[in-house]
């Protein structure tokens, strides 16, 4: 709670200071306000955990800080300094973009600590429509302007079907709260009943969610999307938005179906997991837009991402949050490094060459975050994905059949990029300020760190 | 006891500190850094092995686990008994003079401090195979010192010739780590443990088949095999002469070869339970005995001549083993690491003083030009071929009344062996240091005496290898001080207090006709090579049997047409045919089909909007469908 009043305070003086100030000066306040939140996350409100649902929890509070709510909030935060500090000036001009920035943080934090239908909702809302504003932000460029028309007709349409959802569930249990929810999804669990509302209010409310993560068949906007809009916006959308929507995908589960319904909903949700990495994979192998080709890999990432909603509570917790970790800091370096690339103009792969001859460390740092991206061992995409494909395994063993297949195929991929950057002769340059090292430097331990020590790495959820 | 772990941190240090500053110290301090770490460790072995002087209890320690699975658990421990004692101050203490002794003889290389650096590093490993407690720890060592062995061989890495003399010794040495490997699988496997204490109990041992006993010990003797270059796998000691001279000293004559007897005498439990694994280890020892010193009448180079000594003398030690005679292969491995690291570092004091010539038929009369050289050359010599008080009198007679106990035919082998080893050394040691300098008139105006820190470590070795007999010192001499290391060892190896003994006749019978047939040995030589002054052929001039003897009988050849050749066809083949034709074009139509969905799906994907809100609607139809009807 302190740390989201932080956030919000620090995106209405940003606004305000930034009318005056020159936009560099607005970022470096709103990393300030954005650290000061980081390190107010220890000390917010407690609450019980989700997998630990008890009647005290849900009627009085509408948000609870709880474990799983500060450790994803953490990652959120983390992720915003790293993109307001590594994508400045890569925009057009303006603090209020960057107030827009936080206030959609405010709604990805939200998204992460409901308690209620309405809360999420809330969240949901105030996470994308700032984004439909960034998308477009670059108002001369066409793609940019086809984006955001996109990305806000399709994001109306999913937000109508989680809207009917919600209202479908309060029609059949007088309620948006997680007590009364969960309690009827006790009830018709435990009566082996299926009320038509209820279903079909569930089978809705997961819809919208899965549009949120780009989950197949949800997901078509997403590489339109990603592609024409600003970097920026578009790092913003694969990091925190996904991360956001998972931590809100993953937090509906025990507090609302709960466990009398879970393997029901479970089922559903493995196919989904199941088509969403193999069409993310395989759409990725193709592309030869660097940018399409994250948006697929993201999908893909949701993919795997959506196992750890299958498993036990805690262990999915554990490993969700160790994927993210690696999934935010990777992603953060390809981004990056492709911003600093394809400012000529070319957005294809030949962006990269030349790269690993020109600046050896960003090449290291590049393909580093891409052997994360690919799980390979000793990074922290290797330990999230253990974590996740280990603890399917006894109930889900085709899905992680698939999840595997998946991994294979993605390796053509990423492995592509480092051969261009590595192998190709080329022009591809990156100058790096102080700043720059010093994040892509915390970004990197965070990959070896997690990937290397991924059991203290737990521990540090037992505090 | 804290010391323990700082025995082996001291070279490990002196590898870091020679290894990454090396390259920014003046030339000289890495080579004393290096010196000094094996010091500290020969110290401080010292005062450990004066402890267990008084009390055999041996010291333990373990400081983290390896490995734990379940019951399983493979600790970082180390274990010093006396046994393990007395091989540590072998290999810090000749380690240590070597050291020294390659300050001045690497003076002038350009990778001086790899040299140390690697040196020190071998030291490390070669500490923890014998002070490790499991086998485990054994394994980690014995693979370290196979790739210190690879490092040093190939130190010269320009030449394409030593590389490959590298890589053959790798080779060499995997395929008998295999045959270790799958031995210490089988015993986690039996034992369900690779500590040493739980497996090598001989109570525990009454519980497992005899035929796994038998597998186990042959299979580490196979390991055995690589490591001290035995029948069939000893091919590639020879060639590790590549190497600077004081790596064969260290490496290749006084320690890493004689892992593979350390690791016999140490699991000698499992090995008394099996007649035929031992009888094994006795035909092997023998054979390669026999045929390495007949390889070495023929030798021209100096350092083939003591490489192929080596492997004879090491067959040596495993007819003791094969014998029993577990104490008797530690003094010979004891007095052998005196006098043949002496050998070693001699030749390479001549070496040296020829700036590396290493042909003996270009040498000769150099007992003038380097007297310290020669007279400590001369007490090695007689040393090895076992003249009467020097060490390897009393160490290879040990082994030959021990063999006679055993079987009286293979004691007669035996004798021809050591007859054998005395006619090679002496051959050596006459045309080398005897005659006139045949090499060229630069050479000669060179010539001169090695300095003070090739000299003193020679010096050292010579005293050690005449006296070194008095470690263990036969009854017949004196009933004091007699069997010193039998007394010393006997708790460590369980074994009985006093040996079992041959009359003092027959004892002495013995004795007579090994110096007998050794005096024999002596006329031969002082005829042939002094009174005549033969040289030794060239290559074009040789002919029959001498012929295949220096061409080492082709098992260099016979290897390659009977192994390499077939394996390489087969590769060529299951290349060509399986691997290209069938397995890539497996895989590839894997990578072919993938692709044609990735395109199949782009059309799907086509930009527009109203074909995404139909899918997306038909998915929600399917999903929201699917869960009403159910």
């Amino acid at each position: 709670m302190k740390s989201l009043l932080i956030i919000f305070i620090g995106a209405i003086v940003v606004l305000f200071t930034g009318i005056k100030k020159p936009e560099k000066k607005s970022i470096g306040l709103a990393i300030a306000f954005l650290v000061m939140a980081l390190a107010l996350i220890p000390f917010d409100m407690m609450g019980k955990l989700p997998w630990n649902f008890e009647i005290k929890y849900a009627p009085i509070n509408m948000v609870a800080f709880d474990i799983s709510a500060r450790a994803f909030s953490g990652v959120l935060i983390l992720g915003t300094i790293f993109i307001l500090g590594l994508f400045s000036g890569s925009d057009r001009k303006g603090s209020d973009l960057i107030g827009l920035v936080m206030f959609s943080l405010c709604g990805a934090i939200l998204m992460t600590s409901f308690t209620n239908l309405i809360m999420m909702f809330l969240g949901i809302e105030a996470l994308s429509i700032p984004l439909y504003v960034l998308a477009g932000s670059k108002k001369s460029d066409l793609r940019s302007n086809e984006a955001a028309i996109k990305y806000f007709l399709m994001g109306a349409f999913s937000t109508a079907i989680f809207l009917m959802g919600c209202a479908f569930l309060y029609g059949s249990s007088k309620g948006f709260d997680a007590f009364s929810l969960h309690d009827m999804s006790a009830f018709v669990g435990h009566n082996h009943m299926s009320p038509p509302l209820f279903t079909v209010g569930i089978s809705l409310v997961l819809i919208g969610l899965a549009f949120k993560v780009s989950a197949f068949p949800f997901h078509f906007w997403s590489p339109d999307v990603y592609e024409g809009s600003p970097n920026r916006t578009t790092v913003f959308m694969a990091v925190i938005v996904k991360i956001a929507a998972i931590a809100a995908f993953y937090r509906f589960f025990p507090l609302i179906i709960g466990e009398a319904q879970a393997v029901t909903w479970g089922t559903i949700l493995a196919c989904i997991s199941a088509c969403t990495i193999l069409v993310g994979n395989i759409g990725a192998l193709r592309q030869k837009s660097v940018k399409r080709l994250l948006a697929y890999s993201g999908i893909a990432q949701a993919g795997y991402l959506l196992m750890g909603i299958l498993i036990a509570p805690e262990k999915g917790f554990q490993a969700l949050w160790i994927y993210s970790l690696g999934y935010v800091s990777a992603n953060v370096i390809v981004f990056y490094l492709f911003n600093k690339v394809s400012a000529g103009g070319d957005e294809t792969f030949a962006a990269f060459r030349g790269l690993g001859r020109n600046n050896k460390g960003a090449a290291l740092v590049l393909c580093l975050s891409m052997l994360s991206l690919a799980g390979i061992p000793l990074t922290a995409g290797f330990a999230g994905k253990y974590l996740l494909f280990s603890s399917a395994f006894s109930d889900y063993i085709y899905l992680v059949i698939i999840a595997l297949i998946g991994s294979a195929i993605s390796i053509g991929y990423y492995f592509r990029i480092f051969k261009e950057a590595i192998l190709m002769d080329g022009e591809a340059r990156v100058q790096m300020r102080i700043v720059d090292i010093l994040l892509l430097g915390l970004a990197v331990t965070m990959i070896l760190g997690v990937g290397i020590l991924p059991g203290f790495v737990i521990q540090i959820l037992q505090f | 006891m804290e010391n323990l772990l700082w025995i082996i941190l001291s070279p490990l240090a002196g590898f870091a500190i020679s290894g990454l500053a090396g390259k920014y110290l003046p030339k000289g301090t890495t080579g004393w850094i290096a010196s000094l770490a094996v010091l500290v460790s020969f110290v401080l072995s010292f005062s450990l092995f004066n402890g267990l002087l008084s009390n055999p209890a041996a010291i333990k320690k373990e400081y983290f686990t390896f490995i734990g699975s379940g019951n399983f658990h493979v600790n970082f421990a180390l274990s010093v008994d006396r046994l393990t004692a007395m091989m540590m101050l072998i290999v810090t203490g000749i380690g240590f003079l070597i050291h020294v002794y390659s300050i001045s003889y690497m003076h002038s290389d350009e990778g001086f401090y790899k040299f140390f650096a690697f040196l020190n590093l071998f030291i490390f490993n070669m500490l923890i195979l014998i002070m490790g407690s499991n086998f485990l720890m054994l394994f980690f060592g014995w693979e370290g010192v196979g790739l210190c062995s690879y490092l040093l061989i190939g130190f010269w890495y320009q030449n394409e010739a030593y590389g490959k003399a590298a890589r053959k010794a790798f080779v060499m040495n995997r395929i008998g780590d295999l045959g270790l490997l799958i031995g210490i699988f089988l015993i986690a496997w039996q034992f369900g443990s690779l500590d040493y204490d739980k497996v090598l109990d001989p109570a525990k041992l009454v519980a497992i088949a005899p035929g796994m006993i038998t597998a186990i010990c042959v299979l580490l003797f196979i390991g055995a095999m690589g490591k001290s270059a035995q029948i069939p796998l000893y091919t590639w000691l020879p060639d590790a002469m590549a190497g600077p001279t004081p790596v064969s000293a260290l490496i290749h004559a006084a320690t890493m070869v004689t892992a593979g007897i350390y690791l016999v005498v140490r699991t000698h439990v499992l090995f008394d339970m099996s007649v035929f694994a031992r009888e094994f280890v006795l035909i092997i020892g023998l054979c390669t005995s026999i045929l390495a010193a007949l390889i070495g009448l023929k030798q021209n180079d100096i350092k083939k001549v003591l490489a192929y000594s080596t492997v004879s003398q090491l067959g040596f030690m495993f007819i003791a083993l094969g014998s029993q005679a577990y104490v008797a292969a530690m003094f010979h491995l004891t007095t052998h690491a005196f006098f043949k690291a002496l050998l070693f570092l001699g030749s390479g004091s001549v070496i040296h003083a020829l700036d590396g010539e290493q042909d003996i038929r270009k040498m000769g009369g150099l007992r003038k030009a380097m007297p310290i050289t020669f007279w400590t050359f001369l007490l090695g010599t007689l040393a090895i071929c076992g003249f009467p008080y020097f060490s390897g009198f009393f160490s290879k007679d040990e082994i030959l009344a021990e063999v006679y106990k055993h079987n009286v035919v293979l004691w007669a082998l035996c004798v021809g062996s050591a007859g054998l080893t005395c006619i090679y050394m002496l051959r050596v040691l006459i045309v080398t240091f005897w005659g006139t300098f045949r090499g060229s008139e630069e050479q000669k105006h060179h010539l001169h005496e090695s300095p003070a820190l090739i000299t003193i470590p020679l010096v050292i070795l010579a005293v050690l290898s005449v006296f070194g007999g008095i470690l263990n010192l036969p009854p017949l001499l004196s009933d004091s001080i007699a069997h010193g290391m039998h007394h010393f060892l006997s708790p460590a190896l369980n074994l009985a207090e006093v040996p079992e003994e041959l009359s003092p006749l027959s004892q002495l019978n013995l004795v007579v006709v090994t110096v007998v047939v050794l005096a024999l040995a002596f006329w031969y030589v002082r005829h042939k090579y002094i009174a005549k002054q033969v040289v030794p052929e060239t290559d074009d001039a040789m002919s029959g049997m001498g012929k295949v003897m220096a061409n080492k009988f082709y098992v260099d050849e016979i290897f390659d047409a009977s192994l390499v050749e077939p394996i390489e066809k087969t590769s060529d083949f299951t290349y060509k045919w399986l691997d290209r034709k069938w397995i890539d074009g497996l895989v590839n139509s894997f990578g072919k089909i993938a692709n044609a969905m990735s395109n199949l799906y782009g059309k799907m994907q086509n930009g527009n909007l109203e074909y995404y809100l139909l899918y997306m609607v038909a998915g929600i139809i399917l999903i929201v469908g699917y869960n009403l009807m159910k």
